[in-house]
Parts: structure tokens; sequence; C-alpha cells
């Protein structure tokens, strides 16, 4: 069943995924013109030290790319549920509700981490073209908190939408747009990599956490 | 459903988080009133140190080591090494001073300040190991970048060529082989230096070797100058901070991870002990102050600053410690642990890169959990046996008053 549950979930999500898809593709060209011209303006080794010791990040573009990726799948992928309550459907599905709503969850968190992988190996190989390796290698601890961030922004307005009481929304809606921008703090390559480890945790507990709201949803808010 | 449960514990631990990051920072933005640590300096003119200490909203007192305030003039003209443009303003001719005249010249090509903080150490701060060697070149007034950058591998130095992204081999096979020439073990284990050509002249890098062996290096003429300093290998340094001063006394100070301070002499590379009892490298910045007649060395900590005045060979005459408080004392302190029996941030004042600081309150912070759990008790008690709110009034215990939020938005119903 679950084949057919992740064929449901990517009927939803293709043309949002693909236009993703086209907008993180955007995003990586963006990074390259601009080092490219960047490079061909200035000396490359003072493109060079600026990367290095002034912490310039030439993939900026990315920075809020994950977080709204996130909530755009979140929304293509749980607005129709919503608005016509047609989840409530799935979930008198035979199968366990929680595991229902899990699979569904991870069909989403895989299409981000697709986009995901995309831009670590784009940005990757952008920066491999025009700096030595030290470089590429940074962006990746540079990177995933804001990947993190988009799988935090996916799951918190998942519980946005199936959170059927108003004042818990908004106390959902508060408390994710703080764990969401905790994963901005800092400036330059390499800041929040101490404290990646801790992060990289919020994910699994809010994907854990939204499995009690699927529960108040199916059952309209009343226990 | 036991997973339904763990999910609403899933949620309000996330909703802990947030609150205790955001909440805190919220009220330290609104309330509190953070102030710089204070400047201590030593008066030449009244043989003892003065202070500038910061009082929060652009507020300050100046006064010396025995309390005495005065204004600050008064303060100024204690100091007339750091201030004298006063001097000059006022037309009172040169300086007199313990039986000498110090003109502008003199004070000017005899004064050095340099400051090393805790926060810019290795370790304390995300740093790619590739650096420019600026080539010293007598024929040219400025300091030219360099069109490539270093770095040490297992098996020897390598430059690449910014405009081909390429490494370039005839270069790196010269300072490799200088390095051996010189006993180099490779890989490097610390390379210090000013990456930088806002500088008045470049003194390269210092590098540490594999064994502990510390090498200056640079660039002249294109060709590789390496020298083997003594510094002994089992010294355990931490990290070297070089500066490039006209006065050409020392190349930089060497930190110990045992909290030594060492100056590095010029030319010879002989060590000079600074005093640095109760340094802790991690959690203190260095600065050292130099005159025509005094050097002194401050060193910053969380809550003292800690001065000790020597002569110009580096021998202590009188120290001083000054205790201070960053935060001020007082209501806003006591009721924000009231409110937050702990609190959660990125930052520290040590390190230039994220560090998960969980700092916990005081004793005010039980008065905010008792308040908590009455609350709890009249509003959000579940029915029933006692033990069934066992879990919930734990996590109170905790996270007093504001962890009431997570138990009221994330219930079962």
């Amino acid at each position: 069943m679950w084949q057919s549950l992740f064929m449901k979930e990517w009927l939803k999500l293709r043309w949002y995924f693909t236009a993703a898809f086209l907008v993180h593709l955007g995003a990586a060209l963006k990074i390259l013109l601009d080092i490219r011209q960047i490079i061909l303006m200035e000396h490359g080794e003072m493109v060079w030290y600026q990367a290095i010791h002034l912490h310039t990040l030439f993939y900026g573009p990315l920075r809020y790319l994950p977080l709204i990726t996130g909530l755009v799948l979140a929304a293509a992928q749980f607005m129709p549920e919503v608005s016509g309550r047609r989840m409530r459907i799935s979930l008198h599905l035979p199968m366990d509700q929680n595991r229902m709503l899990f699979l569904c969850l991870l069909a989403g968190l895989f299409h981000l981490g697709v986009l995901a992988v995309l831009d670590l190996l784009l940005t990757a190989a952008i920066l491999l073209w025009y700096f030595p390796h030290e470089l590429a290698l940074a962006s990746l601890p540079t990177l995933l908190p804001w990947i993190n961030a988009g799988f935090i922004a996916y799951l918190g307005a998942v519980h946005l939408l199936l959170e059927p009481s108003w004042p818990r929304r908004v106390f959902y809606a508060l408390v994710f747009t703080a764990l969401s921008s905790l994963h901005f703090a800092g400036s330059g390559y390499g800041w929040l990599t101490p404290a990646l480890p801790f992060f990289l945790l919020l994910s699994p507990l809010a994907l854990l956490g939204v499995l009690d709201t699927g529960r108040r949803f199916r059952q309209g808010g009343v226990s | 459903m036991t997973l339904n449960p763990l999910s609403r514990w899933a949620a309000r631990i996330l909703a802990v988080i947030a609150i205790f990051f955001i909440l805190p920072a919220l009220f330290d933005k609104i309330w509190t009133r953070k102030s710089e640590a204070p400047l201590v300096f030593f008066s030449p003119v009244q043989k003892a140190f003065v202070y500038q200490k910061s009082l929060g909203g652009h507020q300050f007192i100046y006064a010396d080591e025995r309390g005495r305030e005065f204004d600050r003039g008064a303060f100024e003209d204690l100091l007339p090494f750091v201030y004298f443009r006063n001097y000059e303003l006022r037309n009172e001719g040169p300086l007199e001073l313990e039986g000498r005249i110090f003109d502008r010249e003199t004070i000017r090509s005899q004064r050095q300040s340099f400051e090393i903080k805790a926060r810019d150490l290795k370790g304390s701060r995300p740093q790619i190991a590739l650096y420019p060697l600026f080539n010293n070149d007598p024929g040219i007034a400025m300091i030219p970048f360099p069109e490539d950058v270093f770095r040490f591998t297992e098996k020897g130095m390598e430059f690449i060529n910014a405009d081909t992204n390429r490494k370039d081999e005839a270069l790196s096979k010269r300072f490799t082989e200088s390095l051996k020439e010189k006993g180099f073990t490779f890989p490097a284990t610390l390379i210090s230096g000013n990456p930088t050509n806002l500088k008045p002249f470049d003194e390269g890098y210092f590098v540490k070797d594999s064994q502990g062996g510390v090498f200056h290096i640079r660039r002249v003429m294109d060709q590789p100058d390496i020298r083997k300093t003594g510094i002994p290998a089992d010294m355990g340094i931490l990290d070297i901070a070089v500066s490039e001063n006209q006065r050409r006394e020392f190349y930089g100070i060497l930190i110990t991870e045992r909290g030594g301070l060492f100056l590095i002499a010029w030319d010879s590379y002989e060590l000079i002990p600074l005093p640095s009892d109760g340094f802790d490298p991690r959690r203190m910045d260095v600065k050292l102050l130099v005159n025509p007649l005094y050097r002194t060395l401050i060193l910053t900590g969380e809550d003292r600053v800690h001065a000790t005045v020597m002569d110009t060979e580096y021998q202590p005459l009188k120290s001083f410690t000054l205790p201070f408080s960053q935060t001020g004392s007082g209501l806003a302190g006591n009721v924000k642990d009231f409110l937050f029996p702990f609190t959660l941030s990125l930052e520290s004042p040590w390190q230039n890169q994220a560090s998960l600081q969980l700092q916990k309150g005081s004793f005010w912070s039980f008065g905010g959990i008792v308040l908590a759990m009455i609350l709890y008790l009249i509003f959000l008690r579940r029915k029933g046996p006692f033990y069934r709110n066992v879990g919930e009034f734990g996590f109170l215990m905790l996270t007093g008053l504001f962890g009431l939020l997570p138990l009221l938005f994330v219930r079962k119903n």
C-alpha cells in the first residue's frame, strides 16, 4: 500500500517539485554567474581572500531557499487534504494512521531531500571550479543548517495545516518560526558547525511531533 | 497508542527549545544593560593604575586603583602617552616624565598596543587553512597581494594559483625542499600570521611542524626565507598572534595551552615570559600596552580585569585586579532568573563560532518554578490520580513558568 501512497503524494507534488527543482537550478546558475562575474571584474586572489579570510559567502542565494521550498511543498501536499478535509478519508484506510501520516511526511521530506542534495552538489561543483577544494568542503556544514531549516519549516507548516484549533496554530507558528530562525544565526562559513548535531536532532523531533497533531486532525480537534 | 504521548512530548521539547532560546534573548534586549569591561591603564604620572568603568547608557566613571574618582579631563591627563594629542592642543610643550622629555615623535615611535581576543584564537573560530604568503620585495613600497595561496599537506607546502586554480608546482617544490632542508616535518600543526596587507610590512608566518618545532616562513623576492626558531617543541603552543609593528621589538605573542604568555623577541626568537598567573586562554582576552617607560599586560575575563605593569625589560613592578559585572545585578537579573530557570543561546563572548550554551538560573528560579506548579495545579491538572500528572509536574520543575505554555498548547484534547 505504501507504493500507492507514495504515488498519491507524487501526483500532488510533481508540478510544485518540478517548479522548485527549476528554481533551485536557477539559484545555482545565479551563484555560478555571480562568481564568474566577480572573478572577471576583480583579481582572482582578492576574491579568494574575500571567501577565505573575510568569510564572504558566494552561495548566499541558497540561504532561505530550502525554507521557502519546505513551506511550498508542505502547502502543496497538505492544503488539498485539509481544505476538503479529504485526509480524514485517507486516515480511515486500513492502515495505522500514524504510519500513514509518517509515510506522507517521508514522501515530502524525500522531495525536499532531493533538492537539498542538488543544492549541495551543485554548490560544491561550482566552488571546486573556481576555488580550492577546502572552500567546497566548507560549504557543506554551512549549507546543512539552511537545509535543516527547510525540513523544520516543512514539518512546522504541516503542523499548522493539520492543527484544528486556532490558538494552537498560532503557538506552533511561533515555535516553528523561532526554531527555523535559529538556523540562520551567525555569518560566514561554518559558524554553526559546532552546534550542527543539536540542529540535526530537531528534525526527527519535529517529525515525531506532527503525529499527534495528525490524530487531532482526524478527530476534528475533539478527543 | 504509545506513539501519540511521545509525539506530544516531542512537540513540547521543541517548544521549550524555541521558548528558552528566543524569550531570554528578547528579555535581555529590552531590560538587560550589558556594559563593556573596564579599561585599565597604568598612569606614569601617578604611578598607579587608573580605569574607566562603564555604568551603561554612555555613563562612565574614571577612578584610580584606590577608588578615587575624577573627571574625564583629569583621567586623560594621567595618561599622557595615550592622550598625548591633548598636550599638543594645549600647547604645553613636550612632556616631561621621570626626568626625560618626550616629544610627539618619540611617543609615536615607542608606543604599541596589541590585543588578542580569546574568540580569535585557533579552534575558537572557523578558518579555512589557506593563506596568502606576501612577497617581500624591497623595491616595492606597498605589499601587493600574491596571486596564490598556500596550504600545508602531509607531504609538503603547496601553492595554488588563483588565476588557474591549480597548484604552482615550481613554487611548491621550492618551499617544500627548503623546509625539508631546515628540518621541517610535515604536516604543519599550526599556521599563524596576518593574512592581510593592511600592515606596515610583512613578517610571513610562524608554522609549527608535526614534531612541535616552530619555523618562521617568509617569501623574499619570491624565494623561501625559512628560519627554524629555537622555541621549545614541548611548550604545548595553543596559538601565536603575530603583529608587524615598526618598533620591531617582538614578532608577536605565543600562548600556551596552559595559559603561558611569551613574547617572541625580534631576530633572536627568544621567549620573554609575561606575568600570566591565572590566565585562561579560552576565556580571557589579552592586551599589551607599550609606551616609552612601561609595559602593561591586561588580562580581561568574565568578571575581572587583571593588569600588571612591567619595566621596559618586562620585569613585573606592580599588579591590580578590578572586579566587575557585565550585566549588573539588581531587579532585571532576578526577574529573568524567576522567569527562566535556564536559558539557551548559541553565542559565547569567547568564541567566534556557535557554541551551544545552557545557563542555569539562580535561587530566584525556584520562585518561578513554585508559582508555575501552583498555576498548574489550579488550571491544568488532569483529572484522576496524581501519578498521571507526574511527567508534566517534573517538566515544570525544569522549565518553570514558561513550561506552562507547551503544557497548555500541546495536550491530548
